[in-house]
């Protein structure tokens, strides 16, 4: 059972997401609307995958998945985000982001990066 | 009839041409963000210079530009526009206009304004946390050296307008 951390200060956009994450039967999806909450809702609970917004208030997306990195964690983090240049994908690619998908997508290039990586951890947990 | 065709067109009229270094960045990020987000072909019908003062429709998103770019943007729709563009996005219709729709949209103006700043022709300006406001033939006040440019576009959904008020440095 693969638990997703999904952080975005859009309820739209993660609505958007969770369509994505149910239709490949992932239930267990926490949300969050800020960086800050969500690193609180990191480390009070494990996570298999993170996925999230670098434009938030409190704690944007770049500063959690530093804290994430931090902390010792090699979870895999998505980034969905509308920050398309290059300088600012290899920043994040820097920080620790392990995915990167840049808005507006189509909902074949979302579900596509979702059942790569939901997929993956379902036969990793599975094994 | 394809936009620069309709942009030519305008620009033998009487009125300022708008302001180029816009039109197309802002036409281009409406167009791939209704495609791939919604679902649905828009097509620009008018792009025209705009009044410092400019009227808004029902509902209408505003997002601030800082950096080397700053100013607003604000994408202004009648009610039953917004609440078709609302339903496409949140997966699910409301009959009034209320929180959820008011992130629906603020978001949609979000992912126009991000696609747009990576084809501006300057560096990296950054974007500010999108607002919403209602109320019919309410104004915005758009930077003194502005220059505003007024894009229209007509969806299945219905029409709508977006209004770019940016000055560079």
């Amino acid at each position: 059972m693969v638990r997703v951390l999904l952080v975005d200060d859009s309820g739209t956009m993660r609505a958007i997401i969770k369509r994505s994450l149910l239709l490949f039967g992932v239930d267990q999806i926490s949300e969050a609307g800020d960086g800050r909450s969500a690193f609180a809702m990191f480390q009070s609970v494990p996570f298999d995958f993170v996925i999230t917004d670098w434009n938030m208030p409190n704690m944007n997306g770049i500063e959690l998945v530093r804290a994430i990195r931090q902390s010792g964690s090699a979870v895999p983090i998505m980034m969905i985000t509308t920050e398309a240049e290059r300088p600012r994908v290899v920043e994040a690619i820097q920080a620790g982001v392990s995915d990167y998908l840049v808005k507006p997508f189509s909902s074949q290039d979302l579900r596509s990066k979702v059942e790569k990586w939901i997929t993956g951890l379902a036969a990793i947990s599975a094994g | 009839m394809d936009n620069a065709v309709i942009l030519s067109q305008q620009r033998t009229g009487r009125e300022p041409a708008p302001n180029g270094d816009w039109v197309d960045p802002f036409c281009t990020a409406v167009t791939s963000v209704f495609d791939q987000m919604i679902g649905t072909p828009v097509a620009l019908q008018r792009a025209s210079s705009a009044d410092q003062l400019a009227v808004l429709l029902d509902i209408t998103a505003v997002i601030g530009f800082s950096g080397e770019t700053t100013g607003l943007v604000a994408l202004t729709l009648p009610h039953a526009t917004a609440l078709g563009v609302a339903e496409a996005l949140l997966g699910e219709r409301h009959s009034q206009f209320d929180e959820q729709v008011a992130d629906a949209l603020g978001e949609l103006l979000n992912m126009i304004a991000g696609a747009a700043k990576a084809h501006l022709p300057t560096n990296r300006p950054s974007l500010g946390l999108p607002t919403v406001v209602t109320g019919a033939n309410s104004t915005i006040a758009f930077p003194s050296k502005a220059c505003p440019t007024q894009l229209q576009f007509q969806s299945a959904m219905g029409h709508f307008a977006l209004y770019i008020g940016l000055e560079r440095h």
